[in-house]
């Protein structure tokens, strides 16, 4: 099985002995990674006892026009090589997919991307699949196919010669504990930016956090996931697919549940955000964040370019990857939680403490917070530094599931409205008509004219604050938007032009 | 670059500042872009910290626009920080405004208020320095400058400053001091406080100032605190005696109100669209001043 992007494609390892002096070809478009497998599968034939032929032995992959690269084909190469020596009779070979990397000490290894290749297998008729023990419950979650986990590969000669069995792994049961991670709870203060994350959650807007550091922007990003709806049981297959791609699924938890929550460092390259790579491409931080959060800690300081490659996940939902000999598209379906330092010091606003920042600085770090990705982002809270009072003189929190509830709930309403406006959810609604499609009364729409006039908000950041608005009437059960919704979403704006210091 | 048009003037000129004659040590020629300092109106030096936090330069944009607009003409060395805050405040009101600085008048220093030295000749203020133009600024000439700060003004305020800040210069040279007390918490607030200690006065408002200097001018003391009420709903009349208190976060106003976030956002933004609160670059909001 070759995986391209987060397909798997069937591939026949076939072997060839003929006379001629002893040696061991590959063909068939392989990557550095499998010429290396000559020298694990050698290692691991003589391991389990056989005895390697002294014979010209050539392995063709086909179909020979595909890319082929990982470790992934020892296994089936070491068992196609001995049948075709004739050391094991070769029947039960056919009609099995076989998945594996070999130690030298024939034990077999992981892999990564066997829930696609046993989801391509599975499409492609065939009836049972070889996996490494540790990738069992992976690919038992593809049904409709036998797994048969291989830890050794003795044990696999000795089916393949009838003399023992391969017990398949039992059906996967998805667990549908609800595990939220870190708990909204803990939060304790910060009103206005629980609520604006609450609004976000329910319209899939994005989000920026702008304040001091250690005011709790990165522990409010944390708990963003847990308070969005469950995934649905197809979300959660698509995202453990990617995962499963990527080679990160989380160990006895086969079925990504909890929605994925991926915080790239500011130093991360294009390739590292957005996916791609030599050989087998692989999915980005962007991608990882599909159907969960993307946090971006100190956006202002990402390289600009990096930050430009966000555009096109944030308007499609995916990231096409191309290069000249071929093309892989990622989902990349999240919702971006950005913050920032109000400047490089951290401390301008601030009451107590003095900006240490040039003023030149100040400006061309806010400077970088402009352009396309921003544009995208429809809520924007300060989260100030909390006083000593503050933080002990606060109650716990809500928890998460209390939050989420709401969330879905609202959700639900959304996805009714929308579905002639065929877009999933409000942040995605486009501007034109935008005033019928989010239901404004005339309060509502004279509310974003006195914003206009007074408050020095643009044309786009009207917009903006419709659809905020709308989510904010989802959440509180409303069909129309009224003026106090818009009046509530005006203190999340964005798009208003700065008053310079 | 062709700097503004400079002019010398000497004690002995008829429009050497009064207020330099007989000090020691004297200040012997004056160089001068724009406007003749006498002809600015009585002056008030505001003066602090270069690197001051939002409160110390909201304060001192405020109190420099205020006693801009009663007449007073703003005095200042257009260093970063409070300095540039003061003269700013001063422009914000149409009002007149001076900068001494530490280099040749025809040398805006820092080279990053060049913008603001041109904003205060071009609205007919002054700036003059004591040392021939092209002169760059030395560490020695910043002391110096200060004390022709202090003797142009009838009283020097103090905004914010460290314990050894600069200000202290000027506020050890000047006839009145004046100290606006700051955040005990923070270390802007040294000098200030040190100095209140020591006698300086107390300025809480323009008004103080005004109570000081208004009788031998002859003007009025204008009731500093009133404030027109207008009738307000309840949750609005909450937050806005809320916001008496100082200026506050959002989730500073909720918690001092007890209102749900929702309520207090609704609220807050008809107060902003009436022009009765402010909300300050990093979310702070204010009450807006009348």
């Amino acid at each position: 099985m070759a995986i391209v992007g987060m397909d798997g494609y069937p591939i026949a390892v076939e072997v060839s002995i003929t006379q001629g002096l002893p040696a061991f070809t590959i063909v068939g478009l392989p990557d550095a990674s499998i010429q290396e497998a000559r020298e694990r599968v050698r290692a691991a034939i003589v391991s389990s006892g056989e005895s390697w032929p002294l014979q010209r032995v050539t392995v063709n992959l086909s179909p020979a026009h595909l890319r082929k690269a990982g470790s992934a084909f020892d296994l089936a190469m070491a068992l196609g090589l001995l049948a075709a020596a004739g050391r094991v009779p070769g029947e039960r070979l056919g009609g099995t997919c076989v998945l594996g990397e070999l130690s030298l000490d024939g034990s077999v290894r992981p892999v990564r991307g066997v829930l696609p290749a046993v989801l391509a297998a599975a499409r492609a008729g065939v009836e049972a699949v070889m996996v490494p023990p540790e990738n069992a419950a992976e690919a038992s979650l593809a049904g409709g196919i036998a797994v048969l986990p291989v830890r050794h590969v003795a044990q696999a000669l000795r089916y393949l010669r009838g003399e023992g069995a391969l017990d398949p792994a039992p059906p996967v049961r998805a667990r549908t504990d609800e595990d939220r991670g870190d708990d909204f709870a803990d939060v304790r203060g910060n009103p206005s930016a629980k609520r604006a994350l609450e609004i976000a959650a329910v319209g899939g807007h994005n989000v920026l956090m702008s304040g001091p550091p250690g005011g709790g922007k990165t522990m409010l990003a944390r708990r963003m996931p847990g308070i969005l709806p469950p995934m649905t049981d197809d979300e959660a297959f698509e995202v453990t697919r990617l995962y499963s791609v990527a080679g990160m699924l989380p160990d006895g938890q086969p079925l990504v549940r909890r929605r994925p929550f991926r915080a790239p460092h500011h130093s991360a390259s294009l390739t590292g955000l957005i996916g791609g790579g030599s050989g087998m491409p692989h999915p980005g931080e962007a991608s990882l964040a599909h159907r969960g959060v993307l946090f971006l800690d100190e956006c202002g300081e990402f390289r600009r370019e990096v930050l430009q490659a966000l555009r096109q996940p944030l308007e499609d939902g995916s990231i096409a990857i191309v290069r000249s000999k071929w093309s892989v598209t990622y989902p990349a379906r999240f919702q971006l939680v950005a913050a920032t330092n109000p400047c490089p010091c951290g401390n301008l606003y601030d009451e107590t403490y003095p900006c240490t920042c040039l003023p030149g600085r100040v400006a061309a770090y806010q400077e970088r917070l402009r352009g396309p990705v921003f544009d995208r982002i429809d809520l924007r809270v300060d989260v100030p530094r909390l006083t000593k009072a503050e933080l002990f003189g606060l109650p716990d929190g809500e928890s998460s599931v209390v939050v989420a509830a709401r969330v879905t709930e609202a959700r639900g309403a959304q996805r009714e409205r929308l579905r002639s406006a065929r877009v999933q959810c409000n942040a995605e609604l486009p501007a034109r008509d935008l005033e019928r499609a989010c239901r404004l009364t005339g309060g509502a729409l004279a509310e974003i004219g006195a914003g206009m006039q007074r408050l020095g908000l643009t044309a786009r950041g009207a917009h903006r604050a419709m659809r905020v608005a709308r989510s904010i009437a989802d959440l509180a059960g409303s069909d129309t938007v009224d003026r106090e919704h818009v009046a509530e979403a005006l203190t999340y704006r964005v798009g208003v032009q700065t008053v310079a210091r | 670059m062709s700097g503004p048009e400079l002019r010398s003037i000497d004690p002995g000129d008829p429009a050497f500042p009064g207020r330099l004659r007989g000090r020691e040590p004297g200040v012997e020629r004056l160089w001068v872009a724009g406007a003749d300092p006498h002809a600015l109106g009585p002056m008030i030096a505001v003066v602090g910290a270069r690197r001051a936090t939002a409160y110390g330069l909201d304060v001192a944009r405020g109190l420099a626009a205020d006693l801009a607009a009663m007449g007073f003409c703003i005095a200042s060395g257009m260093a970063l920080g409070i300095d540039r805050a003061a003269h700013e405040g001063a422009l914000a009101v149409g009002g007149a405004t001076l900068a001494v600085l530490a280099s040749g008048a025809d040398r805006p220093t820092p080279s990053s208020n060049k913008a603001l030295y041109e904003r205060i000749l071009h609205a007919g203020g002054s700036i003059v320095s004591e040392y021939p133009p092209g002169t760059d600024s030395h560490a020695h000439h910043f002391p110096a400058r200060n004390r022709i700060i202090a003797w142009l003004s009838l009283g020097t305020l103090v905004v914010q400053g460290r314990s050894k800040s600069g200000a202290r210069i000027t506020a050890g040279h000047a006839d009145v001091v004046f100290a606006v007390p700051g955040d005990i918490r923070s270390p802007l607030s040294e000098l200030p406080h040190e100095l209140l200690a020591d006698g300086a006065r107390l300025c809480a408002g323009a008004g103080d100032v005004v109570g000081e200097f208004g009788p031998q001018l002859g003007w009025l003391k204008p009731d500093a605190n009133s404030r027109p009420v207008p009738p307000l709903p309840p949750e609005q009349r909450a937050l806005v005696d809320a916001l008496a208190g100082g200026p506050a976060s959002l989730d500073a106003l909720v918690a001092r109100t007890g209102m749900q976030i929702g309520a207090a956002s609704i609220a807050l933004t008809s107060l902003e669209v009436a022009g009765v609160v402010v909300r300050a670059p990093g979310g702070r909001l204010q009450l807006a001043r009348s």
